[in-house]
């Protein structure tokens, strides 16, 4: 197994460090070279934060002796990188103390007067990080610190308590009595007072919120069994009988607010609050005014402002162009992988990212408010709301509450008379052993860590009800062209068959710059030829390329002919005369066969839908495996509509461009490529960046998380019958019970984390 | 039994001491980094460079 | 300190080296005193028949020697090396830490000395007399200011936690050795402990499990938490898991204390503490093996070719064991079966030689060569050096435990008629003799993969020729700056310091406190008599042979132990003695009601060769006793200072007390005459230690 060469580490294939800080500690260790050596300072990127102006805001040091600054920064990894990062003053002059964050990703560097804000972020970029400076109003993690740490604090209270508590409950248990066993009951009574009104606070708030809309929840029913315990136990401290639990009521809160807490831990690193924020809420956003410029974050920026992008920045609102002609990429909302040029005046939307260099944009929304935002708020509007195996565990959940609550009645109604005291007692048992936190935690955490897990992994799931179908489905229709083929570009034939050498050079001259995919696809199947040095080559946005050269007028153009057999044809013209023909072809994509050889051994029924003429249709379905009588070919959008009606229930596999009538008709859809906007709307799943693998992933997954809940749910049934039933024969004590309670919880959440991690 | 009272007297001021270190220790912020300092011992002093070639001329 | 000076800006590690090698010496003292005291019990003639080199002169030394001398050494050298790299700066002061490293080694010096000349305070691992302890008490503290300076001169605000368990030793340490210490001196080598009785045995082992606690396990905790990720170069696995597991060990173990005297005639209250205390101790201790075994994930392919490593995970283990092991004896029904057994022997040994031993060759192994910066001599020596040790550590510690439960059940058995299945205890002693063989052989596969390492090391630190230099403190950015002027670090390192002390001091108060006044749990219908000046005199013997290490004075309320030896030994009867004498291990049987049970001939035969009373006997023979005289003129002075530490003697009984020794002297050695002793032994030792032995039971009647 290798190891990185200076961390020891392990290390994937042949390569010989683990990360890039490693090799340049290495190289500073070893040979001296400073790890900012061969990097260019100076970047026109950063070279705003120079100024004076802008710089200011992000200076937070009260003492004109030191300049203090504060970086979000993206990209650490390992111990290397806080070593690097922190040794910053042995490297860069001026810089006197450089502190890290490893768990909040913050750098807090300390310099002289006379180090500069971009120079310094220019410096952290070639060490190869994202730096981004914070100012004071950019904190957005405090809000969420605060509450975690009153959490805390309601915890260490309830966890004192607890221990006190039980402390002095040992010497009772052993028998002791007389007036020191008063003593030590009524110091149980008063140490238990911040408890029931600090640590269980946030119970009661939720219990109450749960009241005022005529519902029962969990939260209810905690409150219910603390306060009756604590009344009961009252009752009996003045009443001089023994039964306390002032020991155990402690524990039973103390443990459920421990595992809230870590419940909750994990969920917020699960699911982001919101996409959109998430796209965005690391940039900070130059807005030019009438002193020059400032920067603001993505919230701030209001209409009518000029907003000066950055190269690679993603725009978070909907504007117009307002400098000369800039380059898009608007691949995250159309598909198109094709860059755009946008000119004066065009609008630009949120989500396309800044390819050329410095681009001034006329704001006509807010962040909040651009179509992007609209768009992923559905998103996850729909993922709040409830699927039906949700539903179904809180029908359980709701219905327990209820059955406990009237059983527990009942029970105290019919036997009061004969067994008094512990009648109540008994009930306070089941109340307190029945409680449904199991499938309160146990089922949003399957899927939080369901979601969490497919985000990381590249997918956008609509919500939370596509695991469900996922895990039932048995067919699966598979678009062709773009999710069986990949969008690149082959070439396969040309006419005449010979291209001189010539003509194979300035037609490579022509594409150079370009990026459509015709031209990469040439590019590729050209890789030896020579290249024309061709200047001012005029492209067509789509249609094809021109330029003079060489005293000739040389053409490549889209041809209006269709190339047959599904073919793309591309004429080359010289001096406005057709010379040559070029052929290509989609490639079909890698794992096409591998994949559904895999839905195969799943026992799936694999079919191809496509508008392709079934000659073609049938030669891809043969080489990928499918057999020609489940071809469906020389469909229209209409048609595929139909038959996927007919073949429901079944996962249709799409391409959101042309696809999106079947996407919504399927039971279940996936598309793995599109607009993201539309595909969406449409699509259960998205999948940009992956391949056909995705499939499989994601069926994998649903399974699992159906699984778990499922399991989840019949021991909570399980375990609560039998508890419940035990607690009203009187087996169990409230005691008893406050310990099982916390234990059953426990029990789902561990089962639930082990098997989704 | 005089002396149980008392122990159980100081019993109560030491845990409330504890809780209250507790919470200012959280307030103050004492548990914001947990993940840093194990990072950082594992860097060496070695020395660097032009600081080697320096210190072995001493 | 001027930031600007020179030197400043280096480590000082000449100081690391010095305690580095100074280990390895102390490491063979131990070893080989060990291995000889285990040779003791298995062939007595190797007691050699010499005063100065019998099992209970040697034990001591050994104890003293492997946990000052050689775990101590080890624990200074390791948290001087990693405070100054985890503080980011200089130790404090190099005078301090010479005078800490010369002084200390003069501590160890003076224990060998004194021990084998019988200066002994008769208390376990607290042995040295009160001019060493003094001196302990000195180099510590200069240990303290040293430490503490550093700690407040600090460039780094972060006190990781390898450091807060320094401090929690250094601040227990103290209250522990100072505490269980106090004793009024009557001569310059001798003294009497204030604690007697029940509260000394309270005291003493609030102490001797605390040492445990805070001097083999809490600085080795420190050195793991910082020598385990150095040595992986990964980071420890959960730091906020080493936050609380540091909280609940501080707090948890001062309590644990009382487990050593379960069934004893400690106050319930007392005994039950201990045990809940020691069994909750189980949780934090585990959770820093798991801290530190974790921390290998992903890297458990890289232990095969790094013996290193293998020596930390076996420790990590050890430590894992011995601290499931020790709840488990805690418990009341374990602790009845393995009390006074070789089974604790077997659960020290564990710690000591796989938790503490294998700990510290793994940071030594890792410092040598990074101190004389080189690379290490021989890694497959110290391959074959961590096998040669874990066998031995094995068949130590199984041969104890067997011997241990074998002895514990014999001892136990009672038949269908309520009689003793082994009424004679030299049975249960020749049973586990060849066990006691196993033992040392395992102690010598130990001891010969520790000379593999002695080579190893000597070899490495030979191959360097250049000379020796301090490692430069790189980044000498210093956070105590701020506008320009030094400041002192926020007082968080004192805060942290008096909640730890705190933590330490409420278990402490509240086992000691309540035992303060005594006379609570004495039963007023019991009159305790004092021993005579005679008895005394042999009372001091006693303790300076180190009877008390094979034989105990505690008989516990279990019905074998009713039929062996007779009934139940009560608060009362110990309560004027300075130093208790309970004991915590019966090699040889018990001698709580020894009084008057044999006639004072069988004494004497028996003193002076154990064999001519029980021919299978492994005591050694104690034949000086009747050849040195008793020294009459200390024993006024003796009573005079346990007058004054509460033992009812009489102002008459302390002015007469050299008269009365020597009339009570008289009237024994004329006994003995007349039963046919021909030598002169009027007035020699053994007719004080006859005097001693018949009073045993004899004082605390109704």
């Amino acid at each position: 197994m290798e190891v990185c060469a200076y961390c020891r580490a392990p290390v994937s294939n042949g390569a010989k460090f683990c990360c890039q800080s490693c090799e340049l500690l290495s190289a500073w260790v070893t040979d001296g070279v400073s790890p900012l050596a061969s990097k260019k300072l100076t970047s026109s990127q950063w070279d705003k934060f120079n100024l004076i102006e802008l710089e200011s805001q992000f200076n937070s040091s009260t003492c004109p002796l030191f300049k203090k600054f504060r970086f979000y920064i993206e990209g650490l990894q390992c111990s290397s990188c806080v070593h690097l990062l922190e040794d910053f003053p042995l490297y860069f002059s001026g810089i006197v103390s450089s502190k890290l964050n490893y768990s909040q990703r913050t750098l807090e560097v300390q310099t002289k007067p006379e180090v500069k804000l971009g120079d310094l972020c220019a410096a952290i970029v070639s060490l190869g990080y994202e730096p981004t400076p914070l100012n004071e109003t950019a904190d957005y993690d405090k809000a969420q610190q605060l509450e975690q740490r009153n959490e805390l604090k309601r915890i260490g209270v309830a966890g004192a308590v607890a221990g006190n508590a039980m402390l002095f409950a040992v010497p009772i248990y052993a028998g002791l009595d007389g007036s020191l066993g008063l003593i030590f009951k009524w110091i149980m009574f008063f140490t238990f007072l911040p408890l029931m009104f600090y640590s269980a606070v946030p119970f009661y708030k939720k219990a109450w919120g749960s009241l005022l809309i005529r519902r029962i929840n969990v939260d209810m029913m905690i409150t219910v069994a603390l306060w009756a315990g604590f009344i009961f136990s009252t009752y009996s401290l003045v009443m001089g009988s023994d039964d306390i639990y002032f020991d155990s009521s402690a524990s039973f809160i103390f443990l459920i607010l421990l595992t809230r807490y870590f419940l909750r831990q994990h969920q917020d690193k699960l699911l982001r609050k919101n996409i959109f924020d998430d796209l965005f809420v690391n940039s900070a956003y130059e807005i030019l005014d009438q002193k020059g410029s400032h920067y603001t974050n993505f919230k701030d920026i209001n209409p009518n402002q000029l907003l000066m992008l950055k190269r690679n920045q993603l725009l978070p609102c909907d504007s117009y162009l307002d400098s000369s002609s800039a380059t898009f990429d608007l691949s995250f909302l159309t598909g198109e992988v094709y860059p755009q040029i946008k000119h004066v005046g065009d609008a630009v939307p949120a989500g396309s990212r800044l390819l050329s260099v410095d681009a001034r944009l006329y704001i006509t929304s807010t962040a909040t408010h651009s179509n992007l935002a609209q768009a992923l708020n559905t998103i996850d509007t729909n993922v709040k709301d409830k699927n039906t195996i949700q539903t179904l565990s809180d029908v359980v959940a709701h219905r327990l509450t209820l059955v406990v609550f009237s059983l527990a009645a009942l029970f105290f109604i019919f036997t009061y008379q004969t067994l008094g005291f512990e009648a109540f007692k008994r009930c306070l048992a089941l109340i307190t052993i029945a409680c449904p936190c199991a499938v309160a935690f146990g089922t949003p955490l399957a899927f939080s860590m369901g979601l969490k897990k497919a985000a990381k992994h590249g997918f956008f799931v609509r919500t939370e009800s596509v695991f469900e179908k996922l895990a039932q489905i048995k067919k699966v229709i598979f678009d062709k062209t773009g999710t069986l083929t990949s969008s690149q570009f082959k070439l396969v034939n040309n006419f005449p068959e010979n291209i001189s050498a010539e003509n194979k050079s300035i037609i490579l001259g022509l594409e150079k710059a370009s990026l459509h995919p015709l031209a990469l696809g040439l590019k590729e199947s050209w890789s030896d030829a020579d290249i024309a040095d061709i200047k001012d080559v005029k492209e067509e946005v789509g249609n094809g390329v021109e330029a003079y050269y060489n005293g000739h007028h040389y053409q490549l153009k889209k041809s209006i002919e269709d190339g047959g057999n599904g073919a793309i044809q591309a004429d080359f013209s010289i001096d406005g005369k057709r010379s040559n023909y070029l052929f290509f072809t989609e490639n079909l994509r890698q794992e096409a066969t591998d994949v559904v050889n895999e839905f195969y051994k799943l026992n799936f029924d694999v079919k191809m839908l496509t508008g392709d003429k079934r000659v073609r249709a049938v030669e891809t379905a043969k080489k990928i495996g499918i057999r020609p009588n489940f071809v469906f070919a020389e469909q229209s959008a209409q048609s595929k509509k139909q038959i996927i009606e007919q073949e429901n229930p079944c996962l249709f596999v799409g391409d959101g461009l042309n696809d999106l009538q079947a996407l919504n008709q399927a039971y279940v859809s996936f598309a793995i490529r599109g607009s993201f906007e539309s595909t969406l709307q449409v699509s259960d799943v998205y999948a940009p960046q992956k391949d056909l693998h995705a499939l499989l992933e994601i069926i994998n997954l649903s399974k699992n998380i159906q699984s778990t809940v499922k399991i989840n749910l019949l021991f909570a049934i399980f375990y609560n019958t039998i508890g419940g039933l035990l607690a009203l024969a009187g087996y169990i004590n409230p005691l008893v019970a406050a310990v099982l309670m916390p234990v059953s919880s426990f029990l789902i959440t561990s089962h639930t984390v082990w098997r989704l991690k | 039994m005089s002396t149980i009272l008392f122990m159980v007297a100081v019993a109560l001021i030491l845990s409330i001491t504890f809780v209250v270190s507790y919470l200012w220790a959280l307030s103050s912020g004492q548990f914001n980094d947990l993940d840093t300092p194990a990072l950082r011992i594992l860097k060496d002093d070695i020395l660097k460079g032009t600081e080697r070639k320096n210190h072995e001329q001493q | 300190m001027n930031n600007n000076d020179i030197k400043t800006n280096y480590y000082d590690d000449d100081i690391v080296r010095k305690f580095a090698m100074i280990t390895l010496v102390w490491a063979g003292v131990a070893f080989l005193v060990g291995l000889i005291a285990a040779l003791q019990l298995a062939f007595w003639p190797l007691n050699g028949g010499l005063e100065w080199i019998t099992f209970g002169r040697l034990r001591p030394l050994h104890t003293n020697a492997a946990i000052f001398a050689f775990a101590g050494n080890a624990i200074f050298g390791g948290m001087y090396h990693s405070t100054q790299r985890l503080l980011r700066t200089r130790l404090f002061s190099d005078t301090l830490s010479r005078i800490h490293f010369w002084g200390w080694q003069l501590v160890i010096l003076c224990a060998a000395i004194s021990l084998p000349l019988g200066f002994t305070q008769g208390k376990e691992y607290a042995e040295l007399e009160w001019p060493i302890d003094i001196l302990i008490t000195l180099v510590w503290v200069v240990f303290a200011i040293n430490f503490f300076g550093t700690l407040y001169k600090r460039r780094e605000k972060h006190m990781y936690v390898a450091i807060w368990f320094y401090i929690a030793t250094i601040l227990t340490v103290a209250v522990l050795h100072i505490v269980n210490s106090i004793a009024i001196p009557f001569s310059f080598m001798k003294s009497y402990t204030v604690w007697a009785g029940m509260q000394d045995a309270l005291v003493q082992w609030w102490y001797g499990h605390n040492a445990v606690a805070f001097f083999l396990t809490t600085p080795f905790l420190g050195l793991m938490y910082y020598y385990v990720p150095k040595i992986l170069n990964a980071p420890i696995y959960s730091y906020r898991l080493s936050i609380i597991h540091f909280w609940a060990l501080v707090f948890i173990y001062i309590w644990a204390g009382p487990h050593h005297l379960l069934y004893t005639s400690l106050p319930d209250w007392l005994q039950t503490l201990g045990m809940v205390f020691s069994v909750m101790l189980w949780a934090p201790s585990w959770g820093g093996m798991i801290n530190g075994l974790l921390t290998f994930k992903g890297r458990w392919h890289l232990v095969r070719s790094e013996p290193v490593w293998k020596f930390l995970i076996a420790a990590l283990t050890f430590y894992g064991m011995a601290t499931f092991e020790g709840p488990l004896l805690s418990i009341k029904s374990v602790s009845a079966l393995g009390h006074y057994t070789d089974w604790i022997v077997g659960h020290v040994h564990g710690g000591a030689l796989g938790w503490n031993g294998f700990m510290i060759f793994a940071m030594l192994y890792y410092l040598v060569p990074k101190l004389w910066n080189t690379e290490l001599y021989s890694k497959k020596l110290a391959e074959q050096h961590f096998w040669l040790g874990l066998v031995g550590i094995i068949l130590y510690y199984v041969s104890m435990v067997v011997a241990g439960v074998t002895q514990g059940l014999m001892w136990k058995a009672v038949d269908s008629n309520g009689l003793l299945v082994y009424p004679e205890f030299i049975e249960t002693v020749v049973r586990i003799i060849p066990l006691y063989w196993i033992r040392a052989l395992g102690g010598l596969l130990y001891i010969i993969g520790f000379v593999l390492m002695v080579y190893n090391i000597v070899k490495t630190v030979k191959s360097k020729k250049a000379p020796l230099t301090d490692t430069a403190i790189a980044n000498l950015v210093n956070e105590n700056v701020k506008d320009n002027q030094p400041r002192l670090l926020e007082g968080y390192a004192t805060v942290f310091s008096v909640l730890a002390l705190l933590a330490v001091l409420v278990g402490t108060v509240i086992e000691i406190y309540p035992t303060l006044n005594v006379h609570r749990y004495v039963n007023p219908e019991i009159t305790t008599q004092p021993f005579s000046a005679l008895e005394q005199e042999g009372r001091d013997l006693y303790v300076r042979e180190g009877c008390y290490l094979c034989h105990s004075q505690q008989i516990r309320p279990l019905v074998d132990e009713k039929l062996r030896y007779g009934d139940p030994s009560t608060i009362e009867e110990s309560i004027y003695d300075h130093p208790y004498q309970w004991g915590s291990k019966r090699t040889g049987p018990d001698l709580a009601r020894l009084g008057k049970k044999y006639p004072d001939m069988w004494h004497y035969r028996h003193m002076l060769d154990p064999r001519e009373i029980q021919p299978k006997s492994i005591m050694p023979a104690y034949d000086w006793l009747a050849k040195k005289n008793i020294d009459y003129s200390q024993i006024k002075k003796k009573l005079n200072v346990l007058k004054n530490l509460g033992v009812p003697y009489t102002d008459e009984q302390v002015q007469n007390a050299d008269v009365d020794a020597e009339a009570q002297a008289k009237v024994i050695s004329e006994g003995l005459k007349q039963k046919g002793v021909a030598e002169k032994i009027e007035n020699k030792e053994i007719i004080a230690m006859i005097a001693y032995l018949q009073a045993l039971g004899q004082k605390g009647k109704k």
